[in-house]
This record gives structure tokens, C-alpha cells and sequence, in this order.
């Protein structure tokens, strides 16, 4: 189990950095651009491509810290049975979505690699190379939930919620 | 019918607690399979929400500010505004408003612009004398600056939905925030000189100015490129919130010598944690617009809105009173996800401006962003400023007047908003 809790908090931290990277790439073609006039063809398609990875695979990692937007006014009036209960609820309907996800999103990405179809942008990368992250993230974030539903049902403390957004 | 249905199952799921951008795509697929359409769409939909080169600005600018933040120029800031107004009736409260302001003109997160200046505000008042309730209120109303004035990450989130020109809601976001900060300066100014309770700081000499003003150029000089290279099309945002991260590693990093390998590992951190819970978000708010509008739902609401709601001042009214009542327990940005596909057919029925409608709904969620019991600006100056929630609640009614006044004045006035992305 602490496997999988280190695979999704490292490749969170590694979606981190590739904020990170794409703030490079992207100021590089801005200056490549006007003091160089010659911009990059690789920096914005990388950058969209590192974008689609970063946001969906760190989903499970903020899954297993609690760390989701989510609207706690009713669940932190109720007791500690009352919070369990809420987040099982809670849990099999992340996991019916993340199944689903990956149910019906895979053979998108397996049928853009069987027929070889490509961006035809500049860079003319294979199509599933972007479409691989939903599915390839929704996968993690499903075994992720089973783990927490495991934990939460065998009555491991709860996951402290703590609001990190705007 | 189903519209009613379909709410109840929306806020069940949202109150049991499930993530709020799991509700919205779960939701929306399970409206899918129900109503025999495909649900590949939640997948591709998914994605090709992520694939888009504006939102990409939404890290970028969190980076940069959260970079900022743990450089520690909200100090350096809020120093320099300090040695020029600080003397004023209510001078240290002024200060608080102006550094806002100008940290806002770098951050597009209102909890961003809180933390910073909340920091070195909150402690700096109250050894004057402000009373705690008052000092918790002004940064709690403060920080809600970072989303009004550009860049705003809400603005961002708000052009990519409704597909209006991110460059358009940035102009018109200046006016009102400039009123906004107009009206906390005049608010702090009374309330000083009539209460009469707060101890005054004497004018500092030219030599304090001019050292605290050294400090504190670099990050106004950066925020004036990265403001001013949008406005005068050098780049596009995506490409300013590049350049203003690099920017801010460079002031920092160089400049100012105060970032450290752990405040950067903690500032990438943050970036990535509240990037990834906001685009998730957005993520899921697009699988739902999607099943909801086969769904018919818009159409159905805007039918509602139409024969029910004849003038655009009543359905404004209506939409302000369901956002006061939904920022009770929900946080900004999922409220505008949920609600501005579902009104956006009425806007163009009713005849109101798109721009105009995205700054009314920025200071409305912003009013969210600080009522009690949930606001996450007050959950950050609690924290901050070592607050009870009691003591911030009770200082945030004043701001919350003084920004529902100013959703008034632009309602009456609507130049003030628009005056700006039509003319310039």
C-alpha cells in the first residue's frame, strides 16, 4: 500500500516541476522570439503536452492527502463515525467515476496508437501520447481510492482537510 | 423536472463531500450513461479541456506569486508603501490596502495576496493599536484584491468558459479594483480618525524612503512588465505569467537574494497543489456543462429565467442573492463553474455585456471569499494572524458592505468597467 502512496506523491512532485519546466520553456520562446526572432517549434507543444500529464496524474496524490476542493460545512459538524461514513460515500463515487474514466477513455488512446494518427502540428507527435493521461492518471487515482477506502473502513485516522485554492 | 432532480443529486454529492471536481464529472457522466449518450465524451472532454495554451497561465502565475511570497517581498513591500503613507490618519491600514494592491498587480489568487501581506501587516497593526477584529477584517477584504486586479486566475477560468478574450477581463477588471481600493483607503481613513483609538507613526524622512523604496522596485518594476507587456500586446497572458515567474525567480533568486531550495521546493509544491485541485475542477465542470446542455438544462433554466425575469437589473439581483446564499459553503471558483454555464444562455436573452457579467461575478465570489462560516481568505488570515474565527468574522461585515456597495456602483455605472476594454 505505501508503494502506491509513493508512486502518486512522486509523480505529484515531478507535475510540480513540470509547472515549473513549462514556465522556462515558455519564457525561453518568448525570448528566443523577440531578441533572437526565431521562435521555438518545440516549446508549446511540450509545454501543452507536460500540462496534460501534470494536471491529471497528481489527482491521486491530493486524493490520498485530502487535499480536493471539497464543501466540508456539513461533514465537519458531524462526529467521527459521521466523517468516516461521509468519505466512503465519498470514496466509491471517486472510484465509480475513476473506473468509468478509464473504461470508456483507454480505447481512445489505443486506437490512436493502432491507427498511428498524429497531431499534424509541427512537432507531429502520435495523438496518444496526450490522450494516455486521463485514463493512465484515472487508473492511479481509482487503486489510490481503493487504498483509502481500505484505510478509512479499517479505521486508520482520517486525513486532516486543509483548503489550498482560490 | 429533472432540472430539480439533477440540482438535488448536485448538492447531495457536494455536501456529502466528495471532491468538488469529482461531483461535477461523475455527475456529468452519470447523466451521460442515464441519458444513453456516449460516455467517451467525459474522457475526451476531459482532455481537451487541458488542452489549451490560456489556461496554462493558471501554474505560471501561481508560480510566480507563490515565489514571490516565500522570497519574503510582501516585507519589502509593504515597508516601502509604509515610509510614504504610514503618517496618514490610519496610515498603517492604508499601507495594508495599497500593498495589496500592488501584490495583486503580481498574483491572481486572493489567498496568495492575503498570506503575503497578511504576514507582515497583521502584527505591524496590532502593536499600533487597531483592534484585531478590524485588522483581520481589512486583510481578509484585501487579499480578495488578487482576483480583481489582473492577473486573475478566476478571470482566466471565467474567459476560458465562456470564451471571451482574457485580455478584455483584464482591462476590465482595473476600474473596479481601483474603486474597490479607493473605498477601503477612505473606510480605513474614518474609521481611524473617528474611533480615535490608534496610536499615529510619525513621517519618515527621505533616507527611509528612498532604501525601503530600493528594495521593494524590483518587484514593482516586474509587475508593471508583466501588467504592461499584456496591455501593449507584447505577449499573450500565457506567455506574461512566463515571463513573470522567470521574473520572479530572478528577483528573488539574484536580486534579492531571499529565496531559499526550501522556500522554492515549498513554493513549487503549493503551485502544483492548488493548480491541480483548481484545473480538476474545471476539468469536471466541463463534462457536466457538457451532459447537462444534452440534457437541455440551460435552455430549460434560461425559459425559466426569460418568461419570469423581464429586466437584466432583477435576473443581476437574483443571481447576486443565490451567490450570497451559495458562498455560505462553497468556495469561489467551483460556484462560477456550477452556475456561469447555466446563465450564460440568459445573458445573451437579457441583453448583459459578457465582460461586464465576469467582473460582477469576480466581486460577488469574492464577497463568498470572505463570508463566514466557509471563505477561504478568512481561513487564511485565521491562520496567519493566530485569529480566532469568531474575531475575523465579526471584522469582516464592514469590507463585505463597502464590496457589495461597489457590485451597486458598476451595476449603475457599468463604464467603470467597461470603459476601459472597449476603448483602450
Amino acid at each position: 500500500m505505501r508503494i502506491i502512496d509513493r508512486l502518486s506523491d512522486l509523480v505529484a512532485t515531478l507535475a510540480g516541476w513540470a509547472f515549473f519546466a513549462i514556465g522556462l520553456m515558455l519564457a525561453y520562446e518568448v525570448g528566443a522570439r523577440y531578441f533572437f526572432n526565431a521562435p521555438t517549434i518545440w516549446a508549446e507543444e511540450l509545454s501543452r503536452l507536460a500540462f496534460v500529464w501534470a494536471t491529471f496524474i497528481a489527482a491521486a496524490s491530493l486524493l490520498h492527502h485530502d487535499k480536493h476542493i471539497r464543501v466540508t460545512v456539513v461533514t465537519d459538524r458531524l462526529g467521527e463515525g459521521g466523517q468516516r461514513v461521509a468519505r466512503v460515500l465519498a470514496l466509491l463515487f471517486v472510484l465509480f467515476l475513476a473506473v468509468t474514466v478509464v473504461w470508456y477513455g483507454t480505447p481512445i488512446a489505443i486506437n490512436s496508437l493502432e491507427r498511428g494518427r498524429t497531431t499534424g502540428t509541427m512537432m507531429d507527435l502520435p495523438n496518444w501520447w496526450a490522450q494516455a493521461a486521463v485514463p493512465l492518471s484515472f487508473l492511479l487515482l481509482a487503486v489510490q481510492a481503493v487504498l483509502e477506502l481500505i484505510r478509512t473502513l479499517s479505521g486508520a485516522p482520517l486525513p486532516s482537510h486543509e483548503e489550498v485554492a482560490d | 423536472m429533472e432540472t430539480v432532480l439533477i440540482l438535488l443529486a448536485l448538492f447531495g454529492l457536494l455536501l456529502t463531500g466528495v471532491p468538488v471536481a469529482f461531483v461535477l464529472a461523475g455527475l456529468g457522466l452519470a447523466l451521460l450513461l442515464i441519458g444513453g449518450f456516449s460516455p467517451m465524451m467525459a474522457a475526451s472532454g476531459m482532455l481537451s479541456t487541458m488542452d489549451s495554451f490560456v489556461l496554462i497561465a493558471v501554474p505560471l502565475f501561481l508560480l510566480m506569486s507563490n515565489v514571490m511570497l516565500k522570497g519574503g517581498v510582501g516585507r519589502d513591500l509593504f515597508a516601502a508603501v509604509q515610509a510614504w503613507v504610514g503618517h496618514w490618519p490610519g496610515g498603517l491600514a492604508v499601507a495594508t490596502v495599497v500593498s495589496c494592491a500592488i501584490f495583486a498587480a503580481i498574483s491572481g489568487s486572493s489567498v496568495a495576496t492575503a498570506a503575503t501581506i497578511g504576514t507582515v501587516a497583521i502584527p505591524e497593526m496590532v502593536n499600533r493599536g487597531y483592534p484585531r477584529h478590524f485588522v483581520f477584517g481589512l486583510l481578509a477584504a484585501g487579499g480578495t484584491l488578487g482576483i480583481l486586479i489582473p492577473p486573475s486566475i478566476i478571470l482566466i477560468v471565467y474567459g476560458v468558459i465562456t470564451e471571451e478574450s482574457v485580455l478584455a477581463l483584464f482591462e476590465a477588471g482595473v476600474g473596479p479594483g481601483l474603486l474597490l481600493v479607493a473605498f477601503f483607503i477612505l473606510y480605513s481613513m474614518a474609521y481611524a480618525h473617528f474611533t480615535g483609538i490608534v496610536q499615529d507613526t510619525e513621517k519618515a524622512d527621505w533616507q527611509t524612503r528612498r532604501s525601503t523604496g530600493l528594495r521593494a522596485l524590483p518587484t514593482v518594476v516586474l509587475a508593471g512588465v508583466v501588467i504592461s507587456g499584456i496591455y501593449q500586446g507584447w505577449f499573450t497572458p500565457t506567455e506574461a505569467s512566463a515571463i513573470g515567474f522567470v521574473g520572479a525567480l530572478f528577483v528573488t533568486l539574484v536580486v534579492l537574494r531571499s529565496l531559499s531550495w526550501q522556500g522554492l521546493k515549498e513554493a513549487v509544491r503549493d503551485s502544483m497543489k492548488t493548480t491541480v485541485a483548481i484545473l480538476l475542477i474545471v476539468a469536471g465542470a466541463k463534462v457536466f456543462a457538457r451532459a447537462i446542455a444534452l440534457w437541455r438544462i440551460p435552455q430549460d433554466i434560461s425559459e425559466l429565467i426569460s418568461t419570469n425575469i423581464e429586466s437584466a437589473g432583477l435576473f443581476v439581483l437574483v443571481v447576486a442573492l443565490v451567490l450570497l446564499i451559495m458562498g455560505l459553503f462553497m468556495e469561489a471558483l467551483s460556484m462560477m463553474l456550477i452556475m456561469v454555464p447555466v446563465l450564460a444562455g440568459a445573458l445573451v436573452v437579457l441583453g448583459i455585456d459578457p465582460i461586464w457579467f465576469g467582473i460582477f461575478f469576480v466581486i460577488m465570489v469574492e464577497c463568498a471569499l470572505i463570508t463566514p462560516p466557509v471563505g477561504l481568505n478568512l481561513y487564511v488570515i485565521q491562520a496567519v494572524g493566530k485569529a480566532k474565527m469568531g474575531e475575523v468574522a465579526k471584522g469582516v461585515w464592514p469590507f463585505l458592505a463597502i464590496m457589495l456597495f461597489t457590485v451597486l456602483v458598476i451595476t449603475l455605472f457599468k463604464d467603470i468597467v467597461l470603459w476601459l476594454p472597449y476603448n483602450l
